[in-house]
């Protein structure tokens, strides 16, 4: 594989961060300087991931990994498809939030000034997305994922009523304490890595996969705990999971739909890159994440079918389908990569969408309530095709992207003989489907509590519709031809594989 | 040996000032241990810069003295700020204060003698095994378990930081003792993550006194399942 020298990883950073700072100084009013350059900034960081996509996956023998100063900074396969990923979905986040939060100005729920620092805050938190996936030293690594954290707590806690900021600080305490722990285990994996490996390049994520076996076991052992806790903190998993239904719950929806989409996927890159590592030499890892993972598939979907509130809903199956990635990830073995990657692509996409088609009926509905609404197939065509994509691609139904991905991961666990925990995904994948089920039936057959005012309801505009389009469009794409997309998630589940066999840079 | 001793004295003062920073409830008397905690432990650091022969040592001195003496609790959005605009007092601990005192001190030395004990186990290098990096490596993890003590027994949002604040001191004399050559721009960069963090968390203890007149964490159960 051949390694290019150059500084255009940076760039993907540097455009959402100039932007962030240019809607700070100056995005006062509406309009160019304010709308414009936020998505100018997330138009060009697109190009650029598409750049690097198209270099890194597809080119054959000429694929590369480009890297910059003293490999600090490096991009490869897997990094290159998360910031295209992250690219796409805040793009259509970003093109709904234009008409939704001129709504919400137009309720008096916000003031027209406060959109400054929304806009703001999105471009810094993009910026920081990319330095994640473009950091190669181990604490620029950990300073990325906890500025993404310090970005996005003051979107949860947007509305500053109780509620939210309760969210917020949940978000905040959780994650904060979380990434605290995943500090500690970066400092041990370095300095138990210093004799073995030559200067500098101690301190770099790609050379991890060089020393998991060579370093003293407990050390190895511990600072994977440390990951496991602070990565599990960021992705929701349980024990840390009570920030995830309450800051979705009470963030707009927009930015529900980053956190669930986005936002969660740092923690399992993060875990990709370290923990994976290591799982493929110490079987423990493999048996201990899973049973995690299990428990916290299982309790995500119990926790959904006690929940009225539909972001909640949404939110409580979002734990329980980032277990299925961590679970596929944990394995180390190529096919267990493989499912944890395409169901984390299935999941940004499918959430997403969810997501959006949720704030689609609180538009319309004026209500989060699930049993509020009801009636409304025919009076929302569009936005009930697109809850039912969603939901019948997370759970995994045939013909929907979410099979693919699910069948791998089921694939992965027969492979290692965890029984067990194959018996759980399936169990899980079958309450995901009863969940979406009901409120899909409720919401769009059932009898409303108040009919008087579903009878006025109309579909909501296009700005609103096309992204949901878009996105349902293509996850049905996907599930019908997975090949599609097959070379890009092979190519990125390889390039994890080559850092976890040692192979350099 | 004079030099060996004077660290020791040192790693006694961090330790006393931390049982008194977490069981005190008066917020002023409280932070001013906190400083006193961050002073004696940049402390630590000179003794290092000056006895191992490592320069590198004087910056994390002077981000510490920044960052933890001067930034986090005078600035403007800082812990004094907060605590005028807020209580005086804390919120009543889950512990009464005698039970809580017994269990930090015993906490505190047994945490040391443990982690001095089973550090064959934790050092990631065999220089690290050995004095004084040895002790140091404990104490670094006594702070680090002890802010993790305070986090899961106190309900208070102030101390909820304070908490995070001490447990962010234990990481850093990790790093002092077990990455000594640190980049700059890395030292920096964490220390910024730092300071924003504990701004953006004292904020929103602020605007949730503001808003549920209390700045006790458990009654924000408004959300519930």
């Amino acid at each position: 594989m051949k390694e290019i020298a150059s500084i255009l990883p940076f760039m993907l950073f540097l455009f959402p961060a100039s932007a962030s700072l240019i809607v700070a100084l100056f995005g006062r009013k509406k309009g160019f300087l304010r709308e414009g350059i936020s998505l100018l900034g997330v138009v060009l960081s697109l190009v650029f991931s598409c750049y690097f996509c198209n270099r890194t996956l597809f080119n054959g023998s000429e694929t590369g990994k480009f890297t910059a100063f003293y490999q600090n900074i490096f991009i490869d396969g897997f990094g290159s498809l998360m910031a295209l990923l992250v690219n796409v979905i805040l793009l259509l986040v970003l093109l709904y939030s234009f008409s939704y939060m001129k709504t919400l100005i137009a309720e008096g729920k916000i003031l027209n000034k406060n959109l400054r620092f929304y806009y703001t805050l999105i471009s810094a938190f993009n910026a920081t997305m990319m330095l994640t996936f473009i950091a190669n030293h181990l604490i620029l690594f950990f300073i990325a994922i906890e500025a993404s954290t310090l970005a996005t707590a003051q979107l949860v806690g947007f509305f500053r009523d109780k509620h939210s900021l309760e969210a917020a600080y949940k978000y905040m305490v959780l994650i904060i304490v979380g990434i605290a722990f995943s500090l500690m285990g970066c400092v041990l994996i370095y300095s138990a890595s210093v004799p073995h490996l030559t200067g500098h390049n101690a301190v770099l994520l790609s050379e991890i996969g060089r020393i998991a076996d060579i370093i003293p076991k407990n050390v190895a052992l511990l600072a994977v705990a440390f990951f496991i806790i602070g990565f599990s903190a960021k992705g929701g998993l349980i024990p840390f999971h009570p920030w995830l239904p309450d800051a979705h719950s009470e963030a707009p929806v927009p930015v529900s739909a980053l956190l669930s989409g986005l936002i969660i996927k740092i923690g399992v890159y993060a875990f990709a890159r370290t923990v994976t590592v290591f799982s493929r030499h110490y079987p423990v890892i493999i048996l201990y994440v899973a049973a995690v993972a299990c428990i916290s598939m299982l309790l995500g979907i119990l926790l959904a079918y006690a929940q009225n509130d539909l972001k909640r809903l949404l939110a409580a199956s979002s734990i329980s389908q980032i277990s299925y990635i961590f679970t596929g990830l944990c394995l180390g073995s190529y096919v267990g990569i493989y499912g944890g990657i395409f169901h984390l692509v299935n999941h940004s996409m499918l959430k997403s969408l969810l997501f959006l088609t949720a704030g689609s009926l609180m538009f319309a509905a004026k209500t989060r309530s699930i049993r509020d609404m009801g009636g409304l197939y025919k009076k929302m065509p569009i936005t009930s095709v697109c809850f039912f994509v969603g939901g019948l691609g997370i759970a995994g139904m045939p013909l929907f992207s979410g099979f693919h991905s699910k069948f791998a991961i089921f694939a992965a666990l027969g492979q290692q003989q965890l029984w067990w925990a194959l018996a759980v995904s399936v169990l899980t994948g079958v309450l995901t489907l009863s969940v979406f089920a009901w409120a899909g039936s409720r919401i769009f057959w059932g009898r409303p509590a108040d009919s008087e005012t579903m009878e006025q309801i109309k579909e909501v505009p296009f700005a609103m519709w096309a992204p949901m389009a878009i996105v349902a469009g293509i996850v049905l794409v996907i599930g019908l031809y997975p090949n599609l997309i097959y070379p890009i998630l092979d190519s990125a589940s390889q390039s994890i594989l080559t850092i976890a066999e040692g192979g350099s840079l | 040996m004079t030099n060996e001793i004077l660290l020791e004295d040192l790693y006694v003062g961090v330790l006393l000032t931390l049982i008194f920073l977490i069981v005190i409830r008066k917020y002023r008397v409280s932070i001013w241990f906190y400083i006193t905690h961050s002073f004696l432990l940049s402390l630590i650091y000179v003794w290092y810069a000056y006895n191992l022969n490592n320069p590198m040592m004087y910056l994390w001195f002077f981000t510490t003295i920044l960052s933890q003496v001067v930034l986090i609790p005078f600035a403007p959005g800082g812990l004094f700020y907060t605590v005028k605009k807020c209580n005086a007092t804390e919120v009543r601990p889950i512990l009464p204060f005698g039970v809580s005192l017994a269990f930090i001190a015993l906490l505190a030395v047994g945490g040391w003698e443990f982690f001095h004990y089973i550090i064959a186990a934790v050092a990631p290098t065999p220089e690290a095994a050995l004095e004084p990096a040895r002790s140091n490596l404990a104490i670094a993890f006594t702070i680090f378990s002890l802010g993790l003590y305070t986090l899961l027994t106190r309900k208070d949002a102030v101390k909820t930081v304070l908490a995070l604040c001490i447990m962010g001191n234990g990481i850093d004399v990790t790093l002092v003792d077990l990455t000594p050559a640190m980049a700059e721009t890395a030292v920096l960069g964490i220390l910024t993550d730092v300071i924003l963090s504990v701004f953006i968390l004292l904020y929103l203890s602020r605007r949730i006194y503001e808003k549920f007149g209390s700045l006790d964490t458990m009654k924000l159960s408004e959300l519930k399942y």
